[in-house]
């Protein structure tokens, strides 16, 4: 077996990618914008996790199904049905490519054909059988297409991202790390602009693998950039050029000027300051596990073509709700009852963990304050002529941190959760507590609640009792 | 806010990509813009510059007008 693993970086690398043909295209079929301006406009993003983040967030988006309210339109709606957009990292992004392809009408069939299934079994049988040695010795089979084959298999049945990316569907970003750069790269149409690829063409599966390839378990998902030399009909890198060109965007805006380095450098563009010609996918987690980036991106960036800035300028988001699904998990550390140094595992460990978590932590905070940033214009701009004037922020955060300590049950309950691992198999129990903890977490967050008075919702049959706080993200009435 | 004739409302472009309308406030992150309007007919043909430490009570205010 490991002699297999070992001639395995001797294959021939199978890129994963399709390079755009002459006048080939990737348009962006979808809109960020509500079916109508009553309606709220809901964005998330789901963590990574393992089959942990994946319940957790499907038990958040049933529960949106089960939050109705009537509109203008004197139609009975759901909340799921307001997704308009979903960042997704690892664990998180098989339920987001799932839900954009089967809706929230598929999640009982998403618990039964992965969440309450034992897939880490199927990828181990794969792993011990001689066949895959084979395959991994003497063809271009790696260790991700394994993962890749269980999600095409079990989930996504040969789908592509054409599947998702259709009118009226919301957005769906799975995120994956460029481990060569660090860099988190989103997988839109824009982005394969970039590398002059075929977005609709690519399996849903492989988009889910590269967000999900975790380092050293999985090996990376490999592209060719096929930007040198693109026939395709790629949309202009006019904002990237203007940012690169002017002395002072490093200074005003310093995350728009990297990203608009790194699509030069993508596009082989002047002055490159790396030179890509290959990419290496590693799990999303590793630059971002919350998938905030990707979220920020498409709600203020000028050159997003989720165009969420243009919908806020036009006064077609009146209320705004963005829901951060984060699934890190605190399980007990043996080290706080160790008296002697930590070894090299336990610090492998730390290195791994604690900077995604540091990240995470930082980029909630950065996604917290914009999106306060955004409400308290709203609030000013009342008596002014703009689009945004008034528009309502719902920030709610699902996080295991937000499980108090007050009784007994709440303490079983945040220990429990804590400790489901990071894994494809979850056991009855794990996947109960952890959908548990989704209900829970979403149904208090005062923000839920405040949207449920400002709509005039029901929620779900047995929903949590309100917690008496107040939703620092919305505006005073 | 991006002004023009009001019997004739435009799209804006920041950098290439359509942000809004002319005649009302806009918001936008700090950067350094080349600012358009969609169609033809207006000068000056683009306003470049700073965006930065406006207020939504105190708007950069750009003009433009038909050519």
């Amino acid at each position: 077996m490991l002699a297999a693993l070992a001639l395995a970086s001797c294959g021939t690398t199978q890129y994963q990618n399709q390079s755009l043909g002459a006048g080939g295209a990737n348009p962006e079929r979808r809109s960020i914008a509500p079916p109508a301006p009553d309606r709220p406009v809901v964005l998330m993003t789901f963590s990574g996790g393992g089959s942990r983040a994946a319940a957790l967030a499907a038990a958040v988006l049933r529960d949106m199904k089960g939050t109705t309210y009537v509109a203008a339109d004197g139609l009975r709606h759901d909340l799921a049905d307001d997704v308009r957009l979903i960042s997704s990292v690892s664990g998180g992004s098989v339920t987001a490519a799932w839900f954009g392809l089967h809706g929230a009408d598929g999640l009982d069939e998403l618990h039964s054909a992965f969440l309450a299934r034992d897939n880490m079994q199927t990828l181990e049988l794969d792993a011990v059988n001689p066949i895959t040695w084979f395959r991994l010795a003497f063809t271009s089979f790696t260790r991700i297409r394994a993962q890749e084959d269980l999600f095409d298999e079990r989930l996504f049945h040969h789908a592509t991202m054409a599947d998702l990316n259709q009118p009226g569907r919301p957005f769906i970003l799975p995120n994956a790390t460029d481990m060569a750069g660090g860099e988190t790269f989103t997988f839109t149409p824009q982005r394969f602009d970039d590398i002059c690829s075929s977005f609709d063409a690519l399996p849903v599966s492989t988009a889910v693998a590269a967000s999900a390839a975790f380092p050293i378990a999985l090996s990376p998902v490999d592209f060719k950039n096929n930007a040198v030399g693109c026939q395709g009909s790629i949309g202009s890198d006019e904002w990237a050029q203007i940012a690169l060109s002017n002395p002072f965007s490093l200074f005003l805006n310093l995350p728009t000027y990297r990203d608009a380095r790194y699509t030069n450098d993508l596009r082989h563009g002047k002055y490159p300051f790396r030179d890509i010609d290959y990419l290496h996918f590693l799990d999303g987690g590793i630059a971002d596990n919350l998938g905030v980036k990707s979220l920020r991106s498409a709600l203020i960036a000028p050159s997003d073509h989720a165009g969420g800035l243009n919908a806020i300028n036009r006064g077609l988001i009146r209320k705004l709700v963005v829901i951060l699904v984060n699934a890190r998990s605190d399980p007990p550390s043996k080290i706080y009852q160790e008296p002697d140094t930590p070894g090299v595992i336990g610090a492998i460990n730390a290195v791994v963990s604690v900077p995604i978590e540091a990240n995470t932590a930082n980029s909630q905070l950065a996604l917290e304050a914009l999106l306060t940033e955004i409400g308290k214009a709203a609030d000013a701009a009342r008596a002014l002529h703009a689009g945004f004037a008034g528009m309502q922020i719902y920030g709610i955060t699902v996080d295991y941190d937000q499980i108090p300590a007050d009784t007994a049950e709440h303490r079983a309950l945040r220990d429990q959760a804590n400790l489901v691992p990071t894994s494809w198999t979850l056991t009855p129990a794990q996947l109960d507590v952890t959908e548990h903890a989704g209900r829970f977490l979403f149904e208090r967050h005062p923000c839920y609640r405040r949207l449920l008075a400002d709509l005039g919702a029901t929620p779900p049959p047995g929903a949590e009792a309100p917690v008496n706080a107040a939703c620092v993200t919305a505006s005073a009435h | 806010m991006v002004s023009f004739d009001p019997q004739d409302p435009r799209d804006v472009l920041a950098n290439g990509n359509v942000i809004g309308q002319t005649d009302t406030e806009l918001t936008l992150p700090a950067d350094f813009y080349r600012i358009t309007l969609s169609g033809d007919g207006y000068v000056p043909p683009s306003w470049e510059g700073q965006i930065a430490g406006t207020l939504v009570t105190r708007p950069l205010e750009i003009r433009f007008s038909r050519a």
